[in-house]
C-alpha cells in the first residue's frame, strides 16, 4: 500500500464553540447556535427548535464500545479540550493527514448538520454564510489538502442559487443541501430546478450527508431530550438513518430530475455502499414492471442514471467493493470520516487493505482516490 | 439445466372470489370480504370492511408489464390461471416452469393483515387455513401452504397456530410489521415465538402485510406512477426495521430456534444490511446492559434469518458474505412479479458466477431443509 494516494471524500469540520457567535449578525440575538456547558448534560450544540446535540461525539475519532463511553463522559465534562484541534486548525488539519497517509480531505460541517433542521430560514442562511466564509478561509491554507463543502439552504431557492455561486468563487468545491427536505417541498418539485441548473452549469457536486434532513417541528419536551447512544431505539435507528438519502435519491431518480439536468452530481454521503447495486436492481425492475404507467416516463433505466449522475462515499463497507462488477468502481469514493466516532482514523490504510482483498488493484485505486479527484478537480501533484 | 431441482419458496394461492362469503360462519357473513365489478373504473375489487379495495387482476398479472400489464389491470377472473385455486392444474403449471414444489402464500389475504377487526380477521384466516389445508392434500409432497396467523390476541394464535401444524400446513404468516405501541420485541409476543420454536414452524414476514396498511379510506389502490414507483424501497424498509426489532429486543436471544422468513422482499441488501448492523453494534451497541448481546448481530441474521427473492442477481452475488444457506429462491407466481414460466432462464441468468454446490442450496436444498420437503 506505499506510494498509494488516498483521498478522504468525506471527512468533518470541528467548528469553534463560538463560530456562529463570532460571524452571524448580533440582530440574530440569542437564537444564535453555539455550545455550552449544561448543568447535567456537559457541553452541548445548542440552537433554536433543535434538541442540544453533546459535542463529544464530533470528535471520538478511533473509539468505540467501553472506551467511547468514557470518552464521551470526558467530552461532556471537558468539552473542546478532549478533541484534536485540526477541526478547526488547518496546520494541524494537514499533520493529521499525514497521520493516517491520507493525502488530501473533502471536508463537510460537524456542527451545521443540525442546522439543516432550522425552522428559522433567515437564521439559517446567515449561519451557513458564516461557515462558509470561515471554511473558506480555513480551505486556503492548503487548497490541494483541503476541499470545502459549503452549506447552502434551500428554504429560498433564489437565495441558494447565488449563495452557491458566492460559494464557489471563494473556492469551495461542492455544497450540501438537505439530505431529505421537507415533506411537502421534495425534491421531485419543478421549483427547485433553478438550483439544478445552477449547480449543473458550475459543476459543483450536491451532498446528501447522513442526519441533514429537515424534519417537522418537534415538541417542547421532545426538544429537551438528549440524544444519547445509550437504547435500544437509538441502534434500531441507526439502521434506517440511511433511509432517509435513499428517500432522496428514489424522489430525485424517478422525479426526472436526472433526466432534466443530465450533468447534475448528486453525492450520497456517509449513507454507506453496499446496498447500491440492490437498489438499483430494484428500481430497474420496478420500472421494468410499472414504468410505461408513469405519467413523465423517464427516458433511461433507473440504474443508468445512477451510473452517470450519483456518486457515494462510505468508510469501512466491504459490500460496496464487493459488488464493483455491478456498479462503483467509477463512482464510490472511500472516506474516513474523520474525526468522527466513525471515522477509521489513523488506520485507514490498514481498513483500506483489509476492506478491499479481493478487489483488483486499479479498482481500489480508483474507489480510494481517482474518483474523487476527478469529481472535484483535486490536483494532487 | 435439465435435472437442476427447483422449490419456489414464495408463490401464491389466488383465492376464489366468493371463498370467505362461502365459508366464513353466518354472523360474519355482511362483512365478509369479497370481489365485486369496480363500478368507477374497470375491473374487479376486493374489498373488505376498512381495508383498501385491491384490483384483483394484480393477483395474477403474471408475465405481465408495461401497456400489457395496464390492460390485464382491467380485468377479472377470466383472465386468472385456475391453478390459482385448483391443485389439479397447479401441479401442471408447476410442471410447466421446471418447479418440483412451491411454498404457497396467501393472495387476497394479505391485506386482511390489515383489518381493524380481530374477530373477523381470525375467522376470516380459519377460513383460509382450512382452504389451503383441503388443497395441500391433493399432492402434500409438491404443495406447501402457509398458515395465517392473527396476533390481534396472542394466546389465540397461539392456538390457532397449534391447529394449523395438525392441519399439515409447514409455516405461517404474521403481520409484516406489527402495530407501533406493539413491536415484536415486546415481550407479550413471547409465547407465540416459544410456540414456534417448540412446532419448527418458520414465521414468514411477506410483503404488504402490514398492519398499518398505507392509503386506508383513500379509494382504489393504483400501480404505477411516479409516486408508486418512489415508494419501491417502502418495503425493503419495513422489514429491516422489523429484524431489527427481533434482533436488538433480544427476541432470536431468547428464542434461539425461531425460525423468521422475510418474503419477496429480496436479498441484495442483506448483507450490506447485515454489515451495518455489526459496525453500529462495535462502536455504539456495547456500551449499555440494555443493548449488549450475547452474539453479533449479524450472527443472529445467519442463524435465526431467511429470505424469499426472485429474480434479484445482487443477493447470489454476496453468497460468499451471506445467503448461501439462508436464501431461498421464489418464482412468485402467479403474481405480477412472477419470473413464471421462464424460471429456470432466470435462474441460469441470475446465478452466472456462482458455484454450482451453492446455487443447488438457494433453488433448491435451503427450502427443502427449512420446511422438511420429502419430494418422493
Amino acid at each position: 500500500m506505499t506510494a498509494q494516494h488516498v483521498i478522504s471524500a468525506d471527512s468533518h469540520m470541528m467548528e469553534p464553540a463560538d463560530l456562529w457567535i463570532e460571524r452571524v449578525d448580533r440582530k440574530f440575538g440569542d437564537k444564535v447556535p453555539r455550545v455550552i456547558k449544561g448543568d447535567k448534560s456537559g457541553y452541548v450544540f445548542i440552537a433554536p427548535g433543535l434538541p442540544p446535540f453533546p459535542v463529544a461525539g464530533g470528535f471520538a475519532a478511533g473509539r468505540s464500545g467501553e472506551e467511547l463511553k468514557e470518552f464521551m463522559k470526558r467530552g461532556q465534562e471537558e468539552g473542546y479540550i478532549t478533541a484534536r484541534p485540526s477541526g478547526w486548525d488547518p496546520v494541524e488539519r494537514i499533520k493529521d493527514q499525514d497521520v493516517d497517509g491520507v493525502q488530501a480531505e473533502v471536508l463537510y460541517t460537524t456542527l451545521g448538520m443540525s442546522l439543516f433542521g432550522l425552522h428559522d430560514a433567515d437564521l439559517q442562511r446567515a449561519c451557513f454564510k458564516g461557515y462558509n466564509d470561515w471554511l473558506a478561509e480555513f480551505c486556503s491554507y492548503n487548497p490541494k489538502r483541503l476541499i470545502g463543502t459549503a452549506l447552502i439552504s434551500l428554504e429560498d431557492i433564489g437565495e441558494g442559487v447565488k449563495e452557491l455561486e458566492r460559494t464557489a468563487k471563494i473556492g469551495l468545491k461542492g455544497a450540501m443541501i438537505w439530505g431529505a427536505p421537507p415533506r411537502e417541498r421534495p425534491y421531485t418539485s419543478k421549483e427547485y430546478d433553478p438550483f439544478w441548473a445552477a449547480a449543473q452549469e458550475m459543476q459543483m457536486p450536491l451532498s446528501l450527508h447522513v442526519i441533514t434532513g429537515k424534519k417537522p417541528p418537534k415538541s417542547e419536551e421532545e426538544r429537551k431530550k438528549i440524544r444519547v447512544a445509550r437504547d435500544q431505539s437509538f441502534v434500531r435507528g441507526y439502521m434506517n438513518l440511511i433511509h432517509e438519502v435513499q428517500r432522496s435519491l428514489t424522489d430525485i431518480i424517478f422525479g426526472g430530475v436526472m433526466m432534466r439536468f443530465p450533468k447534475i452530481k448528486i453525492v450520497s454521503a456517509e449513507n454507506d455502499t453496499g446496498w447500491i447495486a440492490h437498489y438499483m436492481y430494484r428500481m430497474d425492475h420496478a420500472f421494468d414492471k410499472f414504468g410505461a404507467l408513469m405519467e413523465q416516463p423517464l427516458d433511461m433505466k433507473p440504474s443508468e442514471y445512477v451510473r452517470r449522475n450519483l456518486w457515494a462515499t462510505f468508510q469501512d463497507d466491504p459490500i460496496g467493493p464487493m459488488l464493483f462488477k455491478f456498479f462503483g468502481d467509477s463512482n464510490f469514493m472511500w472516506a474516513s470520516d474523520f474525526p468522527h466516532t466513525d471515522s477509521t482514523w489513523p488506520n485507514s490504510l490498514k481498513v483500506i487493505e483489509q476492506d478491499f482483498q479481493g478487489v483488483p488493484a486499479d479498482v481500489t485505486r480508483k474507489i480510494i482516490c481517482d474518483n474523487a479527484a476527478k469529481l472535484y478537480q483535486i490536483d494532487l501533484n | 439445466m435439465a435435472s437442476q431441482q427447483v422449490i419456489s419458496a414464495d408463490s401464491h394461492m389466488m383465492e376464489p372470489a366468493d371463498l370467505w362469503q362461502t365459508r366464513l360462519d353466518s354472523k360474519f357473513r355482511d362483512d365478509a370480504p369479497k370481489v365485486v365489478p369496480n363500478e368507477k373504473g374497470s375491473g374487479y375489487l376486493f374489498v373488505a370492511p376498512g381495508v383498501r379495495p385491491f384490483p384483483v387482476a394484480g393477483g395474477f398479472g403474471i408475465g405481465k408489464s408495461g401497456q400489457e400489464l395496464k390492460e390485464h389491470l382491467k380485468k377479472g377472473y377470466e383472465a386468472a390461471r385456475p391453478s390459482g385455486w385448483d391443485p389439479a392444474e397447479r401441479l401442471k403449471d408447476q410442471d410447466i416452469d421446471g418447479v418440483q414444489a412451491e411454498v404457497i402464500y396467501t393472495t387476497l389475504g394479505m391485506p386482511l393483515f390489515g383489518l381493524d377487526d380481530a374477530d373477523l380477521q381470525r375467522a376470516c384466516f380459519g377460513v383460509y387455513n382450512d382452504w389451503v389445508a383441503e388443497f395441500r392434500s391433493h399432492c402434500p409432497p409438491r404443495l406447501h401452504p402457509i398458515a395465517l396467523i392473527s396476533l390481534e390476541d396472542i394466546a389465540l394464535g397461539v392456538r390457532e397456530l397449534e391447529r394449523c401444524a395438525k392441519l399439515g400446513l409447514k409455516g405461517a404468516m404474521i403481520w409484516g410489521v406489527p402495530p407501533e405501541d406493539k413491536p415484536y420485541h415486546s415481550e407479550i409476543y413471547d409465547p407465540f415465538w416459544a410456540a414456534a420454536q417448540e412446532l419448527k414452524l418458520p414465521l414468514s414476514l411477506h410483503v404488504v402485510t402490514q398492519r398499518n396498511q398505507k392509503g386506508k379510506g383513500k379509494g382504489v389502490a393504483t400501480l404505477g406512477g411516479a409516486r408508486f414507483l418512489m415508494g419501491t424501497m417502502g418495503p425493503v424498509y419495513q422489514v429491516q426495521r422489523t429484524l431489527s426489532s427481533f434482533i436488538f429486543g433480544k427476541v432470536f436471544e431468547r428464542f434461539p430456534g425461531l425460525r423468521i422468513v422475510s418474503a419477496e422482499n429480496d436479498s441484495g441488501w442483506i448483507a450490506h444490511f447485515m454489515y451495518r448492523l455489526d459496525h453500529m453494534y462495535d462502536k455504539f451497541g456495547t456500551m449499555t446492559e440494555e443493548t449488549r448481546l450475547e452474539m453479533k448481530p449479524s450472527e443472529f441474521v445467519r442463524r435465526n434469518v431467511w429470505a424469499t427473492f426472485q429474480d434479484d442477481m445482487i443477493g447470489p452475488m454476496t453468497h460468499k458474505y451471506f445467503g448461501e444457506n439462508n436464501f431461498m429462491w421464489a418464482s412468485d407466481f402467479p403474481h405480477t412479479d412472477s419470473t413464471w414460466p421462464n424460471s429456470l432462464k432466470v435462474i441460469e441468468q441470475d446465478f452466472q458466477g456462482v458455484p454450482e454446490d451453492v446455487k443447488h442450496k438457494i433453488v433448491f436444498e435451503n427450502a427443502v431443509k427449512l420446511y422438511n420437503i420429502e419430494l418422493n
